[in-house]
């Protein structure tokens, strides 16, 4: 009461109620479907995300008393295991090492695209409240950071979501349950290709518009398919819990239950696609991936049993087309 | 611009950041349908005691600021405020003259109105699941507004 109006003559309550509810209106229609008013958002977001970090302090501070007043047994003990589990870990990636390799070679013969490589870095989630109708979080790392929006983000079970809007050291991640999110997968049993569509529901995905002669069932590992170009190839994203074919419908549906635990979310892993550097110095010419395969058809008797001129030529014909794509 | 004016504006500006604040900061998961509505009723408070500063517009750019915070649909937020604020500007002579308990019980349907129909323009964007829950958050929003009206009758602007 004591403040003098801004406006010595402010127009009047309703026109202004009018001009918000238009704008309103316009903001909604504009952005309302698929985050068209992103520049908006980030240049808000940019004043305002200081917040966030004030509304995270609780837990950190609370992080931070647990481990003032945490066990020095206990951390001894949990130490131990963790070496042993760090141990089990490296042991298994050797491996895992090995066939990288023998995989992106057989991949060179066949000349099918080699798979991309990509850079991971770990990030946390705030504990920041968001939209009761939205399934996103925010996380502690920014483009001042290398963020970009549509960055694949996942955990150690599985796929969590992609960024949908970043600022200098915060960015947004809408969940791969949102409603307005869709994964390209296949299942990874049989290479069958489908979408999984949020349902807005912390725990279901739904694919819809399957064929009813689909095959897919219960307890089938669905993993990205890397088609949208946003997801690389094979992380997995949830598990099939329920197939519906019912014959009064043209098309199947199913139900699948996401293996990332979306709903209790802490530490992820930001994903950078990468060119993959490890083959780009032995990349063979088209005439020295034919001496190869010819020379090893040559070695291996049991090829010779195949029909192997028509596979020649097949792939013979193949490799000239390919050629020819790439001169244009 | 005189000092005062400005000490008032930046203690304006100190309130409406610490119920932004206190609107993204975490709940219990189970309990997050009952955070009151601290925005909302400073909104309401000042817009009954000073009509002419804090209005329509400054409702609209708190609800932009709080769609942005949690990631609503950009419009949501300010336009539901937009309408509440020129409810409680338009008739705040009359409300200023009511007895507490009819204020709690106006606040009460105005807060459940809000949830409301955000959860109405959420659905008709693009399905939402209505949680029963956050309608108890109008209660307790309605059980802190005797408090809160005296807390900021006592920060003097």
């Amino acid at each position: 009461m004591a403040m003098k109006p801004i406006f010595q003559k402010a127009p009047p309550l309703g026109l202004r109620l009018a001009i918000t509810v238009i704008l309103s209106l316009a903001l909604i229609f504009w952005d309302g479907r698929s985050y068209l008013a992103g520049g908006i958002r980030s240049a808000v977001d940019g004043v305002v995300s200081n917040l966030f970090y004030f509304a995270n302090l609780p837990r950190n501070f609370l992080d931070g008393v647990d481990n003032v007043f945490s066990d020095k047994n206990k951390l001894i003990a949990e130490n131990e295991a963790l070496k042993i589990q760090l141990r089990e870990k490296n042991a298994s990636l050797l491996l895992f090492n090995q066939l990288k390799l023998e995989n992106e070679r057989l991949r060179l013969l066949l000349r099918s695209p080699l798979r991309e490589d990509e850079y991971k870095k770990s990030a946390e989630v705030l504990a920041i409240e968001s939209d009761a109708y939205r399934q996103q979080i925010i996380v502690n790392k920014g483009t001042e950071q290398g963020v970009y929006e549509g960055q694949p983000v996942i955990d150690e079970k599985g796929v969590v979501g992609q960024v949908v809007a970043t600022n200098a050291n915060t960015s947004r991640v809408l969940l791969i349950t949102d409603v307005m999110n869709a994964v390209p997968i296949q299942v990874l049993r049989n290479d069958v290709r489908a979408i999984a569509k949020g349902t807005g529901l912390s725990d279901v995905l739904l694919l819809d518009n399957l064929p009813l002669t689909v095959d897919l069932q219960k307890g089938d590992v669905l993993v990205t398919s890397g088609l949208g170009g946003n997801f690389l190839e094979g992380y997995p994203v949830a598990t099939i819990t329920k197939v519906i074919k019912d014959q009064n419908n043209h098309f199947a549906q199913a139900y699948a239950k996401p293996l990332a635990l979306l709903d209790r979310l802490r530490y992820l892993l930001l994903l950078w696609p990468t060119t993959n550097n490890s083959n780009k110095t032995i990349m063979p010419t088209q005439d020295d991936v034919r001496k190869i395969i010819n020379e090893r058809q040559t070695r291996l008797n049991l090829l010779h049993q195949l029909p192997i001129d028509k596979i020649k030529v097949d792939s013979d014909e193949e490799s000239t087309k390919n050629t020819s794509e790439k001169g244009n | 611009m005189p000092t005062h004016k400005i000490l008032a504006f930046a203690k304006v500006v100190l309130i409406f950041s610490i119920a932004l604040f206190l609107e993204i900061i975490i709940w219990p998961q189970q309990l997050s349908g009952l955070r009151p509505s601290w925005l909302v009723m400073i909104l309401i408070y000042w817009s009954i005691s000073m009509p002419n500063t804090v209005s329509v517009g400054t409702a609209f750019i708190m609800g932009i600021l709080w769609d942005v915070l949690l990631g609503t649909v950009l419009g949501v937020h300010s336009l539901v405020l937009s309408i509440t604020i020129y409810f409680f500007a338009r008739y705040h002579l009359l409300i200023r003259t009511l007895s507490v308990w009819f204020q709690m019980l106006l606040i009460m349907l105005w807060v459940l109105m809000i949830k409301i129909s955000i959860f109405a323009i959420e659905y008709l964007l693009h399905g939402a699941h209505f949680q029963p829950q956050i309608l108890w958050g109008a209660l307790f929003s309605t059980m802190l507004w005797p408090w809160l009206s005296k807390l900021l009758q006592k920060i003097q602007l």
